[in-house]
């Protein structure tokens, strides 16, 4: 299938694109890097081939060709190995060679290690130490999330092969056909995977380590606001937290008030009861 | 053979017939509570009954059209049908939590609808059906009769992928990362269940219903639906994933709530509970534990074939679980 790729305007999408990539591969020291390989070539080629050969070449054609945009795509991706190596080009830092996928673990928690806290700036010293390590452990747990999206993709197109190999009713020329029997395979592929705890863990790992960074960088972000005077997420949740004080104590206050009037009205009420206030 | 040409017609078309309309019952506000609206649908004859859905999700799935609506179907057979209505959380709500939803919101609507001392019907969906089950076991004279639909009780059978998924998930750390939890994260988690079919099978399909409107409107109904979530206040999420997914309080019958100890045990009202055998978001067997639970032995049981949202917008629920559940409904 054929694509356009202008928009209204007439700019020419494909150029900013292969712009776009070639800076990212530059960036990623990643050689041969194509960040988005065109992966409807892979499948207008299979089509092609589709039409002389039979399923089980055309299937192993397909899944060589899906192993290769695979690998392509994971050592592309904007993940570990080139977001480090970006921070470090543009701190000026002296660039140790970038491993080809993985994160360089221990390079804050190592710089952190080398010096002691001095001075009159020791806590945010210790607030960036721990930003540092929180920013290295969700790397290491995002590539290890990464590593289980890849055994999903292996085990999906291992399945698709077996599938176009053995089954002979299906239309390969057909890219619908295709392309609903990839989402069944895949679909049940990936169904297993989640199910084990390998995937739950890696998920867990992921998210924990996501949410811990957040909280690392929440107090830094506060104290550079509240420099500028400008209202930090501290403050706001402070101010919640007094609201929500204040009401609950607000609801409970006038529901001991109403239980107080409810009995006044039921001595009030009862016939012979003496009407005189205790004076409470 | 597909043709991408039938695909474009259908996007455009279905372009064409946006925004759609939801909710096609109509209703009046009678009511609020701390958090929500009380809609009053019908001329408010009959026996009252409140329907108490998820936080997660709209309600409006349960009004989806003419032909399957389960709150049309409850008015149809004569009762004063009100839906507890919740608003969407904003920041000021992160640190409500289930026990205010509990007290402050069903308890309120259940209290508004008793009238000279008849408690109305109670009907809850799923999450929501965990709340009526909490209302049912913490305050048993409020409530008439109680009505589960894919209501999860069992959250640790091992079929549960989303409790699978969340058991060693740091709820408390993500909340205070985020405060509410934002509603695409869980659309995102909802979805993650099954990519494939959500994320690109779904919208080739609207080439097999390029020229259908109907048919098309019904899939933008359902596709607003799905991605018409509200954010999660804070407290009440940890507190819900905490408590019911992890801990799995609920059937072990020493959860607390609003000062309140929630045992499912303590229920006296008569129990309808409904689930679906393909259920992947709620298994039958996570439903199907509230049977031993209960302490007295009128219930009713009904086992749909189906997926979770098949219970309020398939045929085969319209036309197997709804009648049996007004038929019950009325006999009681």
């Amino acid at each position: 299938m054929a694509q356009q790729q202008h928009n209204d305007t007439g700019a020419d999408w494909q150029s900013w694109l292969e712009r776009w990539r070639d800076s990212i591969a530059a960036a990623s020291g990643v050689a041969q890097a194509t960040v988005w390989p065109d992966l409807a070539e892979i499948v207008r080629t299979t089509l092609e081939q589709s039409n002389d050969e039979d399923p089980a070449t055309v299937a192993e054609y397909l899944r060589e060709s899906c192993r290769q945009w695979r690998n392509d795509l994971r050592d592309a991706l904007p993940s570990a190995a080139w977001l480090t190596q970006t921070i470090l080009t543009l701190s000026r830092m002296p660039q140790p060679d970038a491993p080809a996928a993985g994160f360089p673990g221990g390079v804050f928690r190592d710089a952190a290690d080398a010096m002691p806290r001095l001075g009159p700036l020791q806590h945010q010293q210790a607030q960036l130490e721990a930003l540092g390590a929180a920013f290295e452990d969700y790397q290491t747990a995002l590539a290890g999330y990464l590593d289980e999206l890849v055994v999903i993709s292996d085990r999906s197109v291992d399945a698709l092969q077996e599938a176009l190999a053995g089954d002979t009713d299906i239309d390969v020329s057909d890219p619908r056909a295709l392309y609903d029997l990839w989402c069944q395979l895949a679909e049940r592929e990936y169904e297993r995977h989640i199910a084990t705890e390998e995937y739950a863990a890696a998920l867990s790992g992921v998210t924990n380590s996501w949410a811990a960074l957040q909280v690392a960088l929440q107090p830094l972000l506060d104290d550079y606001l509240e420099s500028f005077g400008i209202p930090s997420r501290r403050r706001l949740d402070e101010t919640q937290a007094a609201l929500d004080q204040l009401r609950r104590q607000h609801k409970a206050e006038t529901r001991a008030l109403y239980e107080r009037i409810a009995a006044l009205e039921a001595r009030l009420n009862t016939p012979g009861t003496d009407t005189e206030t205790s004076g409470d | 053979m597909f043709q991408s040409e039938t695909l474009m017609r259908g996007l455009e078309r279905a372009r064409g017939l946006q925004p759609v309309t939801v909710g096609v019952t109509p209703s009046e506000t009678v009511a609020t509570t701390p958090r929500g609206r009380l809609l009053r649908y019908g001329d408010g004859s009959g026996p009252a009954l409140l329907i108490i859905y998820s936080l997660v999700n709209r309600a409006y799935i349960l009004d989806i059209n003419d032909k399957r609506s389960v709150i049309g179907h409850l008015v149809g057979a004569g009762f004063d049908v009100h839906l507890l209505d919740w608003c969407a959380p904003d920041s000021m709500w992160r640190f409500d939590s289930l026990d205010d939803y509990l007290i402050e919101d069903v308890a309120e609507a259940t209290g508004y609808l008793t009238r000279d001392g008849q408690a109305p019907h109670l009907l809850g969906v799923c999450q929501g059906g965990v709340l009526a089950l909490c209302q049912a076991a913490a305050f048993p004279d409020t409530v008439r009769t109680l009505t589960t639909l894919v209501t999860p009780v069992d959250f640790h059978t091992d079929n549960d992928q989303l409790a699978h998924l969340a058991y060693r998930m740091d709820v408390a750390n993500l909340v205070a990362a985020t405060g509410n939890i934002p509603a695409t994260a869980l659309n995102a988690l909802f979805t993650s269940l099954k990519p494939f079919q959500l994320y690109g099978q779904r919208y080739l399909g609207i080439a097999d219903i390029a020229d259908n409107d109907e048919a098309l409107t019904e899939f933008l109904k359902l596709e607003r639906w799905m991605y018409d979530s509200p954010d999660q206040a804070g407290a009440a999420f940890l507190q819900f994933a905490r408590e019911f997914y992890q801990r799995n309080r609920l059937l072990e019958g020493n959860l607390e709530l609003g000062g309140q100890r929630i045992d499912p045990a303590a229920i006296r009202a008569p129990v309808f509970n409904a689930y679906a055998r393909g259920d992947h978001l709620v298994p039958p067997e996570a439903a199907a534990a509230l049977r031993p639970a209960l302490s007295h032995d009128d219930y009713h049981e009904v086992a749909l074939k189906g997926g979770h949202l098949g219970m309020f917008i398939s045929g085969a629920a319209h036309r197997d679980v709804y009648p049996a559940l007004t038929d019950w409904l009325g006999q009681r």
